[in-house]
């Protein structure tokens, strides 16, 4: 049975079947620890305490004891923001990009796991892949990245690699592409905007994904002559 | 509470306010120009896409796109920083229009506060002393002395087509307001070709000392007390610090509770800065209200220890204020200074001050490139400590300690003011910089 703690009741030695002072005692104790909980039980008698939290740390810090969710376990610099970092040299100066990633990982895995929650595939892929994009934003750069033809979009917003869900995609591997030839969508402010190619070449590879947001000047697909 | 915020700036603001969303679980979304791809902002975000060329008009100050990618990227609010969009109530009444929240106060109160003629007739409403002037363009010599009569000598007479200093005179009595009006005009017309001019009254010695508010939704507003803002460069802030040197206790109650007033009346919500001048005998008159977060905020945040930009998100998600105005204390003393890149260039070496009561807030690396495109501050430096005189010293370690190379900076300037006579005496005004400008020329550190 539950009894809650009367300080007002000084007439009984005993509330229920438990002795004050050891309501008392128990009390004192929670208040001071950082516990927020405590259920104390005997043969007969079941104390339970719990604390108010500030209203301010549960709804963004989500009180003691809360697992972080897996989005927010990421590192603070992102693979993502690495990748797309153009100075690779500057980028892995600071602050030691490799092994800060590295054992941002480790940590982001295990809170991750710990997490409860179905976050997003994509951030807990994120988190445990942080090492692999500082490695890659340095192959890019030293890939031969001026000999190469890139069909860049001109505004950001959502790519569609065709004109509508059933329809054939503009461009796959292989294909030959003339200058003026569209290559895909992005939609932007509601209006779906026709990219086309600058030159001729044949795609070689397709670096925007269907359905999924690219930026200003961002790489769409590579052409080869 | 917010999910995802987008962050409509660049720099060391958009820093500021990751570090905050991050510390709230909350997502961010940093959108950045071609000049910025390698920026500290674009590689912490927990996600960031680029939105268009260097050219703030083609990308941090284009409404529909940022709102646009906001939407894409369901981002529940955005956040404008100082500068570019923060004040422009176009672009809040665009994002209140797709069902985002612009985090700062409405539209509508941007549009009131932001108009200076709107902003003074609801600070006199209040009570609010502003600086008085002559209503209309000065039509002859009776209405000269008699608007002169009213606001008081010494008046300033002030060409309404006037700028630069030009057209500017001042008159200490009635004897010479009218020899001054006819020169005033005089001038104007030939420089202009617009000799109309109106009287206001004339500061002595100003000091621009400014009124931190943050207030909520639901008209709960405190005042987070004053910084002196006085040491300017042709009118931009080089340094601020807090508390004012010679305010007493009593007059910055009396400032923080007219500026709370004066939200209050507005139905302010968010934060912002009441700016007042000041002058010798310590009379002050509201100038100007800023609603948005400002670059010196970090000021009041080392003064109170609260941290201002979260208490913006709290209260844009419609979080009640939980601070009330006796829970919020003033601590020591803090000065800031602005790192100003006089040039551009690749930062070779970074290297800032550390340890007790040192804050930097930059979106510098070493090796990231400072272009021409933007505003020239490139880092703050924060210090606090107990007293005037011990903040000074700390500042002086810092900036001796501060390495930027790579790109010229204002940093030696900086340091010759912080061992300046009369910026330590503490009794300076917005004419300092001016008048000691050639023995502030800089040193090489």
């Amino acid at each position: 049975m539950d009894e809650k703690l009367s300080t007002k009741d000084s007439r009984a030695e005993y509330i229920g079947a438990m002795d004050k002072k050891l309501i008392r005692s128990l009390w004192d104790r929670f208040d001071k620890s950082d516990a927020v909980e405590l259920v104390f039980e005997t043969g007969e008698v079941k104390l339970s305490l719990k604390k108010a939290q500030s209203d301010r740390e549960i709804i963004y810090v989500g009180g003691p004891g809360t697992a972080l969710p897996a989005g927010c376990a990421a590192p603070f610099f992102t693979a993502e923001g690495m990748q797309q970092a153009g100075n690779a040299a500057a980028v892995t100066a600071y602050p030691n990009t490799a092994a800060y990633n590295e054992a941002s990982a480790v940590s982001a895995t295990a809170t991750a796991s710990a997490a409860a929650t179905a976050a997003a595939s994509s951030d807990a892929d994120k988190s445990a892949a942080p090492a692999a994009g500082a490695e890659t934003a340095g192959s890019k750069a030293s890939a031969s990245d001026n000999d190469a033809v890139y069909v860049r979009s001109p505004l950001p917003g959502t790519f569609y690699r065709a004109s509508s869900p059933d329809a054939e995609p503009y461009v796959m591997l292989g294909k030959q592409v003339k200058k003026g030839d569209v290559i895909g969508i992005v939609e932007s402010m509601k209006m779906m905007n026709e990219i086309t190619s600058q030159e001729d070449g044949t795609v070689a590879e397709i670096l925007a994904e269907d359905g999924v947001m690219v930026g200003f000047d961002e790489k769409l697909i590579r052409l080869e002559s | 509470m917010f999910k995802r915020v987008l962050i409509a700036n660049r720099g060391e603001i958009a820093m500021r306010i990751i570090r905050a969303l991050r510390e709230m679980n909350i997502e961010s979304v940093a959108v950045y120009s071609t000049a910025d791809r390698d920026s500290l902002p674009a590689m912490t975000a927990s996600k960031s896409i680029c939105i268009g060329p260097a050219r703030p008009a083609e990308s941090y100050l284009d409404m529909d796109r940022i709102i646009d990618v906001a939407q894409q990227m369901h981002c529940d609010a955005i956040h404008p920083g100082y500068g570019f969009l923060s004040e422009n109530a176009e672009f809040a009444r665009k994002c209140e229009e797709h069902g985002i929240c612009f985090i700062g106060p409405s539209w509508q109160l941007i549009e009131r506060l932001g108009d200076k003629q709107s902003a003074k007739k609801l600070m006199l409403e209040n009570g609010i002393p502003v600086v008085s002037g002559s209503k209309d363009i000065i039509r002859s010599d009776e209405e000269a002395k008699a608007a002169a009569e009213a606001i008081g000598y010494p008046v300033m007479i002030k060409a309404t087509a006037g700028g630069g200093g030009k057209g500017m005179r001042i008159a200490e009595n009635e004897a010479e307001l009218l020899k001054e009006l006819k020169a005033a005009s005089a001038e104007a017309a030939a420089a202009f070709g617009n000799g109309d001019c109106y009287i206001e009254k004339y500061i002595e010695a100003p000091r621009h000392i400014e009124i931190q508010l943050l207030a909520d939704n639901y008209g709960n507003a405190v005042h987070l007390g004053e910084r002196n803002c006085s040491v300017q460069r042709h009118h931009q802030k080089l340094l601020e610090e807090a508390p004012a040197w010679g305010l007493s206790n009593e007059l910055r109650e009396e400032m923080g509770e007219t500026a709370v007033r004066a939200a209050k009346a507005a139905g302010y919500n968010s934060v912002g800065t009441v700016e007042f001048i000041m002058d010798a005998a310590g009379h002050y008159y509201f100038m100007e209200m800023n609603t948005r977060i400002q670059v010196e905020h970090p000021v009041t945040e080392l003064l109170t220890g609260i941290d201002l930009v979260r208490e913006q998100i709290l209260t844009a998600a419609g979080r009640e204020l939980e601070l009330k105005q006796e829970d919020i204390t003033f601590t020591g003393n803090v000065i800031e200074c602005r790192i100003n890149a006089k040039g551009t260039g690749n930062v070779k070496v970074l290297h800032f001050p550390e340890g007790l009561g040192v804050r930097t807030e930059s979106g510098l690396y070493e090796g990231c490139t400072i272009t021409p495109y933007y505003d020239s501050m490139i880092a703050k430096i924060i210090v606090k400590d107990r007293t005037r005189m011990e903040a000074i010293r700390r500042m002086r370690r810092c900036l001796e300690e501060l390495v930027i190379s790579g790109v010229p900076t204002n940093i030696g300037e900086l340091y010759m003011i912080m061992n300046h006579p009369e910026f330590v005496a503490g009794n300076y005004d917005t004419g300092f910089w001016e008048k000691h400008k050639a023995e502030l020329a800089e040193i090489e550190l």
